[in-house]
């Protein structure tokens, strides 16, 4: 009977702790299974995310704006579509699947993720606040504060505490790193290293521009000049115009530059109080000779509708003049496509005051405008107190040249 | 006698097995509540995280990049709020079936931390939060749901592109979401919990020294969450 009895008992165990077992199992399976999902979604958005970078640079290699294809990886697979949703704008679509096993239905379970990045390759220089090819070792220092995106194809330095409100990109990194303990300059804009920008130097666009707007007159009359002309603009949207050799005449901005573009093959002296929106281009030099303000003033009025885009294939010169040695004040955007935006005389020219800026600033080589040492002040040329206008995030002077960069306009996950 | 011995023996016997498997059962009961408590909360957090995760990372779509400042609306330890384009077409819509239409108007997700439920250990009070998110999308939908509780009110961090904390809101590239989550027999049994901390007799330092033994052992999930938007 004891026997018998003792049988029942640990069978009666067993089939107690059997179930018990089976329901803790079923717990560590739970776990086991949320740990599961959660690896089989982290592959599937990761593959997503190396299929979008796949595709990213393949855009950007090719320029292909349209295409499809299969990508795989890490066990799952991506539907690619690329294709145009805008003028400028390129839709790079994946569709990322992967399988999961559903214990409770026992059962494969199809997961999916959706992505999309719209990318865009063109962009007014002008959106760039400051753009070096080079920035020839000159060092952003404690006091410069920068609004606006700053991009160089070298290395940006700074020493001291200098403020970028803007994002800051340069190719070959900077110094020290922003990483490090070192580094004292506050970048809240963000930065990225390797980033690799051209200035554009195909002018055909401005240079097609102007001869429309020229209409078949002949050259020093309208749009299109082969003499040295000093433009001195007027805030009634007329300009004083003197071409080398002529006298003076006064003429509508308007008139002469009917398409927002003037070219020329020769310098280009430029000052006065501009109204209107318009382009000058040459391929020699630009002379600022005086300030050269907008009628209605950005910093007043953050709707003015005046824009003026100074471009030259060689330097942008702050004349070294009188009218330029008690501070100068500049409302432009301003490039020089192979040299620089710099000071006549920078180092034996007087003390002059500020630069007051206004406007952005491209330059292939960082050019300089005064000379200074560590605690000993300004020796000769300039201070500079240069701001962004930030109409140029989302306007530029008609005409102004365009960098062909691919970047992103949105991101969708 | 040897029947009486029998019996005597086998209620000996049975007695011991019963009382070991009372102790047993009681055991296996507290552990199955335990492992399932766990799993659930598991379950719960990564749910939680999911859909902060979803949201999170539409964080800026469609704004243009020179509103990017605009982004961020709101950008409190307790209180996030952020604009993106949510029906902007049908491949770039949030997926949630009372959208139905599409359009080019800003929308906006906010997500808010608030007072749940307080459980009071006399010395200690325990508070739980809940998640709120809130999603308006033009024209006129709103919804409202609460997505989880959680032990820890502060769950957003801001920071910068190396993850240092910033404290101005255009200068965020990065946000950090923290869940935690308490030891379920934390949040569910009082008892057990007062069992505990008076295991000793009344003693106010050990029960201090437990509370914070048992509070020690809750759950917690971290995520740092990138918006490509925002990082432009």
């Amino acid at each position: 009977m004891l026997g018998k009895g003792a049988i029942l008992v640990v069978f009666g165990f067993i089939l107690a702790f059997s179930m018990y077992q089976v329901r803790m199992s079923s717990n560590v399976m739970a776990t086991a299974d949320n740990f599961n999902t959660e690896f089989v979604e982290t592959m599937i958005h990761e593959t997503a995310l190396s299929a979008m970078n796949f595709a990213i640079n393949k855009v950007w290699q090719t320029e292909n704006t349209s295409d499809s294809y299969l990508f795989r990886a890490n066990s799952c697979s991506s539907q690619v579509d690329v294709f145009i949703v805008g003028a400028d704008t390129t839709q790079i679509r994946v569709r990322t699947w992967g399988y999961l096993f559903d214990t409770e239905m026992q059962e494969f379970r199809k997961e999916e993720r959706d992505m999309s990045a719209f990318l865009a390759y063109n962009m007014p220089v002008s959106k760039y606040f400051w753009f070096s090819d080079d920035e020839k070792g000159v060092f952003w220092i404690t006091g410069d504060t920068v609004w606006g995106p700053v991009h160089t194809n070298k290395t940006i330095k700074t020493d001291g505490n200098p403020v970028f409100y803007g994002k800051v990109t340069a190719k070959l990194g900077f110094s020290p790193d922003p990483t490090s303990k070192k580094n004292e300059a506050d970048y809240f804009g963000g930065w990225e290293a390797g980033v690799e920008i051209e200035i554009p130097t195909d002018m055909s666009s401005l240079t097609n521009a102007a001869i429309a707007g020229n209409g078949g007159a002949p050259k020093n009359t309208k749009s299109i000049y082969d003499k040295v002309v000093t433009f001195d603009f007027q805030s009634d949207g007329s300009v004083i115009r003197t071409v080398s050799g002529s006298p003076p005449d006064t003429v509508l901005v308007t008139d002469i530059a009917p398409t927002g573009a003037i070219i020329s093959s020769k310098d280009i002296r430029v000052k006065g109080t501009f109204n209107g929106n318009t382009t000058i281009y040459t391929t020699g030099n630009i002379w600022i000779d005086d300030d050269l303000v907008y009628a209605d003033n950005p910093k007043n009025n953050p709707n003015s509708d005046d824009l003026l885009g100074l471009v030259a294939k060689d330097y942008i010169y702050i004349t070294d003049n009188a009218a330029n040695n008690t501070d100068v004040h500049i409302q432009a955007a301003i490039m020089s496509i192979e040299r620089s935006f710099t000071a006549q005389n920078y180092n034996s020219r007087p003390i002059a005051g500020i630069i007051d800026l206004t406007g952005s600033v491209c330059q292939y080589h960082r050019g300089p405008v005064g000379t200074f040492s560590f605690g000993g002040g300004i020796h000769s040329g300039f201070l500079k107190r240069y701001r962004f206008d930030p109409r140029f995030s989302t306007l530029s002077p008609t005409n102004f040249p365009y960098l062909k960069s691919l970047r992103l306009v949105s991101w969708w996950e | 006698m040897s029947i009486v011995l029998d019996i005597v023996g086998g209620l000996f016997i049975g007695g011991f097995l019963m009382i070991i498997a009372l102790t047993a059962t009681d055991t296996a009961t507290t552990e199955f509540y335990n492992y399932n408590s766990d799993a659930i909360i598991q379950q719960n957090l990564s749910s939680m995280s999911e859909v902060i995760q979803y949201d999170l990372r539409k964080m800026g779509f469609g704004i243009p990049e020179q509103f990017k400042s605009t982004i961020l609306q709101t950008a409190q330890p307790s209180h996030l709020k952020f604009l993106a384009h949510l029906n902007s077409n049908p491949i770039c819509k949030i997926g949630d079936p009372n959208v139905t239409t599409i359009d080019n108007i800003v929308d906006s997700i906010e997500y808010r931390v608030v007072q749940f439920d307080s459980i009071d250990y006399v010395d200690t009070m325990i508070v739980t939060y809940q998640i709120r998110r809130d999603i308006f999308v033009s024209p006129g939908y709103h919804s409202s749901i609460g997505i989880g509780i959680i032990g820890n009110q502060n769950a957003f961090r801001y920071l910068d592109q190396i993850g240092r904390p910033v404290a101005v809101i255009n200068q965020v590239q990065m946000v950090e979401v923290t869940l935690t989550a308490y030891d379920p027999r934390i949040v569910l049994s009082t008892d057990w919990i007062d069992s505990k901390v008076n295991e000793v007799g009344y003693n106010e330092e050990f029960r201090k020294r437990e509370l914070r033994r048992l509070l020690r052992a809750s759950y917690w999930r971290q995520t740092r969450l990138i918006s490509k938007n925002l990082k432009r």
